[in-house]
């Protein structure tokens, strides 16, 4: 078995995995349910069996999960799978007065009230049997998420270990007092953390002992703020212990948490992403910057999604389909592309680690195959695919390596009247000699059938989709049907884009006098003035690979 | 920069002054103190704190509570975090600093009020501060430290942070796995300690273990639970089949060739494997002596059935931590290649054996020679327990390991304190000027510990003090018994507190105290007056 790890540290992005996460529980039921074909899904490489000590069975992801204090809801370390004695005087014939500070409690929106009495009647009833109905059940019903997600939390659906729960205490959410809003921070944090609790031996390595073959890491990471920082020291401290295996980093940054330009705090996200993007491609086998960025939706895919950007349970939903369709390959039962092969066939440099990541979601297809390959590439308003990591830039690139997966092509399409049935293979040689156009030296291409499937915790983004996620023009407004599926396609690039990117930073980071930011050379890991000038030069030898020729 | 130059660059400013100031600050650090009072001694109350999503922390420990609770106020904050740097350095004192600095702010209040500029006072403080540190140089007991003293300074430091049954438990083991770590002329490395946590429903008796428990076990279920009489083997040496760059999908033309290298990839672990199983076969022959192999680095199923198959124990992916205290604790050198192994590499277990509680496992690496390095096995019903008793434990190590490396104590239970009150009161007539009144008020700040003691253990706090002093008057060291209010002898009792730790409280609390009473102005300026001066042009 290869299995997977995934590392999420801070708010947004937890935020994406969340999504991510709810996206693979709703594998698990049209494995089982009316879809009943072969498990497509290798789930054991995300998941790990386990048991209670009170032994209950348990199938939880390998993950570690790091935010904030009260970053995590209504998320409790110990959840119900993991109940345990809580009535400490019983236990312990305590002979002390104490005295209770509680904290009220953090209210539960209508959705996660609704999980839990499902869960309650899930468990009186005969589990199994009722499941499919249940889903069902509650797909229907309107739970006005858009309103009630204040956290990630709120929406999420899954029960995580308690190891994979890891709270760094120094910091809390939302604390205008003490943000942690530096790239030092997360340096300093990481290792009060490793001194108090050492998370990395405790928690992380429990994860890894038990994988027999592990596959590799995948990890997504606020790099906006002092996460980055953090990620950073932890990812270095992996690479002491796994200097081989692969790293597949996601940058992931909310657009709506930029300052206006200029702003002291614009030029400290600055430094933060810039430095985070420096170190962290250093450290990973491939870095992807994420960003819903302003950009984002001026073109054609707004005739069938139509997000409010502003809201990061929306932004986060389209960075997690993403992220979870371009990872497909390596938990697919048929045609598995290792993590290995995959990192090596993009970045067969050695030294171009930095990608880009497109999606469309979903792939405009009606239901007899049909699909305008024009509109996948073209940088124009008619093209559906979305760039989510570089802002569009009108200007050819080399291409060096470039691996697309699209999803959801059944074998055989609905035929229309009098005319032979699409296969599968008819379509997807289309779209692959669409990205064959691009002249990459390294190309990797895989076709799945199995859909992105979309549990009820998504937000109602989709319009004239029929409930299987095809085109359906007479579904005009966001629907008021469920849509269970929908086919999707990314497209990860190594090119020369990634020099303009870096180029940016590196404008910016001239702009900045480092005197005026004393709190980025803070602690025992902070940045002095010669570190600062020394990542600039790796900013700048970083532009330089992807020099054109 | 005066006030009036700050509100007309920045209209949203606020200032306070001088007396204003000053009030703001005594506010700030009584309302701190407040909150910590209750902690004190073995009598204090145990807080338990609750969070929006219902988990549990139980405490009585100042520098865990001051780090769990969100403190706005910029002061109380800055008292916070000195006071909670004592704990780093010194490993306990935290809810002491706080009271101390609250307690001179608010003895300073009077005076201040009375107008006597905070300068003055300030001063006074330094004198007090000086003559205090001399007079504890006096104060304190060099006695020769044995078992006995150790025992009695740790149960004295438990007892303040869990319950009586319980710290008594744990009052042993701490001494114990200090006194087998210590070595002769080197300072105590606490590290070498590790602290093993387990979760058990019934069972609650920490012990300590003379060897090393590992938080996983063997990963092949034909190995055996228990290996007596055993070599082993400490390795940090991947043992899996590692895809290179070389044989990446890039790289092959067919897949024969691919298989080829696969095929050469794998020969290549299995020669490592072979080489530890030469090993084993050379040391052991046929003798019944077990072998076990502990590695950093992972072990893949086919290696571990290798290994098995040779009647090897292996245990992959060890902690980075343990690979020290393996050598410290059975022997042997640990090994970052498989090509230079001769026996001498070994080390040497009596026990070893598995245990398993739900889906953890554990390791136990037992019956060792004049171990260097120990565990201590905490064992509680609920994380919470657990994490109490962790707390306890570190503070209690740190206790003993102060006082082997002060090689002195002080009396305990508010002796010192009583005695150093009325020390600095005598000593208040050499003192010429005014600054006399700041060594009152230093003086009179000291009595807030055996105070908050007595009153924690339900005892009226004048009358307390009243005895302790007419006592001290007569010449006996003494302090509180917090079981009956009267009075009692903490050397005979074996109650005794940290030299570096008192000195380290009466040390920063003065200059904490000293630095706030000289705020004469605050100010709070809205972020948008800093905005946009920092770019260069």
């Amino acid at each position: 078995m290869l299995e997977i790890v995934t590392l999420q540290f801070g708010h947004f992005s937890n935020y994406v995995g969340a999504h991510f996460w709810n996206t693979q529980e709703k594998y698990f039921s049209f494995d089982t349910g009316q879809h009943a074909q072969e498990i497509e899904v290798l789930h054991d490489t995300l998941f790990r069996a386990g048991v209670t000590q009170n032994g209950i069975e348990t199938y939880t992801p390998r993950l570690m999960i790091y935010d904030l204090k009260g970053g995590f809801g209504s998320i409790k370390k110990m959840n119900r799978l993991y109940d345990e004695i809580s009535d400490y005087q019983k236990n312990c014939n305590w002979s002390w007065k104490s005295e209770t500070y509680a904290q009220a409690p953090y209210p539960k929106n209508e959705y996660l009230q609704n999980l839990e009495e499902e869960e309650e009647k899930g468990i009186s009833a005969e589990y199994a049997d009722n499941m499919d109905n249940m889903e069902i059940d509650s797909s229907e019903k309107d739970f006005h998420l858009d309103e009630t997600v204040k956290m990630w939390s709120d929406f999420n659906r899954i029960y995580y270990h308690p190891r994979s729960i890891n709270t760094i205490s120094n910091y809390s959410l939302g604390d205008d007092s003490m943000p942690f809003d530096v790239f030092s921070y997360g340096k300093n944090a990481y290792f009060s953390q490793q001194k108090e609790e050492d998370s990395f031996e405790e928690n992380f390595r429990f994860f890894i002992e038990e994988c027999d073959a592990i596959q590799g890491f995948q990890v997504m990471t606020n790099i906006i703020d002092g996460f980055g920082g953090f990620t950073c020291s932890f990812i270095e401290r992996l690479r002491e212990e796994y200097p081989k295996t692969p790293v597949i980093s996601f940058g992931i940054t909310d657009g709506q948490e930029w300052s206006p330009i200029g702003h002291h705090r614009y030029f400290k996200q600055i430094m933060n992403s810039s430095l985070s993007t420096i170190y962290l491609s250093e450290l990973s086998s491939l870095f992807i910057p994420l960003n819903v960025h302003t950009n984002f939706l001026k073109n054609d895919s707004t005739k069938f999604i139509q997000p409010t950007i502003n809201l990061p349970y929306h932004s986060s939903c389209i960075l997690s389909a993403a992220i979870e369709t371009s990872t497909f390959p390596f938990r697919s039962r048929r045609n598995t592309i290792h993590m290995h092969d995959f990192v090596s066939r993009l970045n067969w440099h050695g030294n171009t680690k930095i990608g880009t990541l497109g999606f469309a979601f979903p792939l405009p297809m009606n239901v007899h195959g049909d699909i305008d390959t024009q509109t996948l590439l073209s940088n124009d308003d008619r093209s559906v695919l979305n760039d989510l990591s570089f802002p569009p830039d009108p200007h050819t690139s080399t291409v060096y390596g470039q691996s697309v997966v699209v999803r959801g092509i059944p074998d055989e399409f609905r035929t229309v009247s009098g005319t032979e049935p699409k296969k599968s293979s008819d379509v997807t040689s289309d779209i692959f000699a669409r990205f064959q156009s691009l002249g990459s030296y390294s190309n990797s291409f895989f076709a799945t059938n199995v859909f992105y499937p979309i549990p009820n915790s998504f937000p109602s983004i989709f319009k004239n989709l029929n409930t299987d996620g095809y085109i359906d023009e007479s579904a005009k407004f966001i629907d008021t049907h469920p849509i269970h599926f929908a086919p999707t396609l990314s497209h990860i690039t190594i090119s020369t884009r990634a020099r303009k990117f870096l180029q940016n930073y590196k404008t910016e980071l001239q702009k900045i006098n480092f005197n005026f930011f004393p709190e980025f050379d803070d602690g025992n890991e902070g940045l002095s003035h010669d570190d600062f000038l020394e990542a600039k030069e790796l900013l700048n030898n970083l532009c330089e690979v992807y020099e054109d020729g | 920069m005066s006030a009036a130059a700050v509100q007309l660059i920045n209209p949203k400013s606020e200032v306070a002054r001088r007396g204003q100031a000053l009030q703001l600050n005594i506010t700030a650090a009584i309302g701190l103190q407040d909150v910590l009072k209750s902690n004190l001694g073995p009598k204090g109350t145990i807080k338990m704190l609750v969070d929006g999503a219902g988990n549990i922390k139980i405490t009585k420990d100042g520098k865990v509570l001051l780090s769990e609770m969100q403190i706005q106020n910029p002061t109380a904050a800055m008292i916070a975090r000195a006071a909670t740097a004592q704990d780093e350095i010194t490993g306990d004192g935290t809810t002491s600093i706080v009271l101390l600095v609250g307690e001179l702010m608010k003895q300073s209040e009077r005076y201040i009020s009375e107008g006597l500029h905070p300068r003055i006072i300030t001063e006074g403080f330094d004198l007090a501060r000086n003559e205090a540190l001399e007079f504890l140089n006096k104060f304190k007991t060099e006695r020769p430290i044995d078992r006995e003293l150790l025992v009695n300074v740790a149960r004295t430091s438990l007892r303040t942070k869990v319950h009586t049954a319980l710290a008594d438990t744990l009052t042993e083991a701490v001494v114990d796995a200090v006194l087998t770590i210590k070595r002769d002329n080197e300072p105590i490395d606490l590290h070498m300690v590790e602290i093993m946590k387990m979760q058990h429903k019934t069972s609650v008796d920490s012990r300590l273990v003379r060897g090393l428990v590992l938080d996983h076990g063997a990963r092949h279920p034909d190995m055996p639970k228990r290996v007596e009489d055993a070599y082993i083997l400490t390795l940090n040496v991947s043992l899996e089949y590692e895809k290179s760059e070389i044989n990446s999908g890039f790289f092959y033309s067919s897949a024969e060739q691919r298989e080829k290298l696969v095929e050469s990839e794998r020969k290549f672990t299995d020669e490592k494997v072979k080489k530890i199983v030469e090993l084993k076969k050379q040391v052991v022959g046929d003798s019944k002596k077990g072998f076990v192999v502990i590695n950093q680095k992972g072990i893949d199923p086919l290696s571990l059935d290798i290994l098995c198959k040779n009647g090897i124990l292996a245990l992959r992916r060890a902690k980075r931590r343990n690979m020290e205290r393996l050598q410290l604790i059975c022997g042997g050198t640990a090994q970052n290649s498989v090509d230079d192994l001769t026996p001498e590499v070994l080390g040497h277990a009596g026990l070893i054996y598995e245990h398993t509680l739900g889906e953890e496992k554990y390791t136990f690496v037992e019956e060792v020679k004049n171990p260097k390095s120990v565990t201590i096995l905490i064992k509680g019903p609920n994380t919470h327990t657990i994490t109490q008793i962790n707390d306890a434990i570190r503070d209690g190590l740190r206790a003993v390991k102060n006082a082997v490396e002060d090689n002195c104590v002080i009396p305990g239970a508010g002796a010192f304190q009583v005695a150093l009150c009325s020390h600095l009161t005598k000593y208040k007539d050499e003192v010429k000027g005014r600054a006399k009144m700041g060594v009152q008020a230093f003086a009179d700040a000291m009595l807030i510990i055996p105070k908050v003691l007595a009153q924690n253990g339900g005892f009226d706090a004048q009358d307390t003090i009243v005895n302790l002093q007419e006592e001290y008057a007569a010449g006996h060291v003494v302090g509180i018994d917090l079981n009956t209010g009267e009075i009692l002898d903490p050397v005979l009792e074996g109650i005794w507190d940290n030299y570096r730790v008192v000195r380290h409280m009466i040390h920063s609390s003065s200059v904490i105290a000293s630095n706030f009473l000289l705020v004469d102005e605050m100010m709070r300026a809205g972020r948008s007056s800093l905005k946009n001066d920092n770019i260069q042009s």
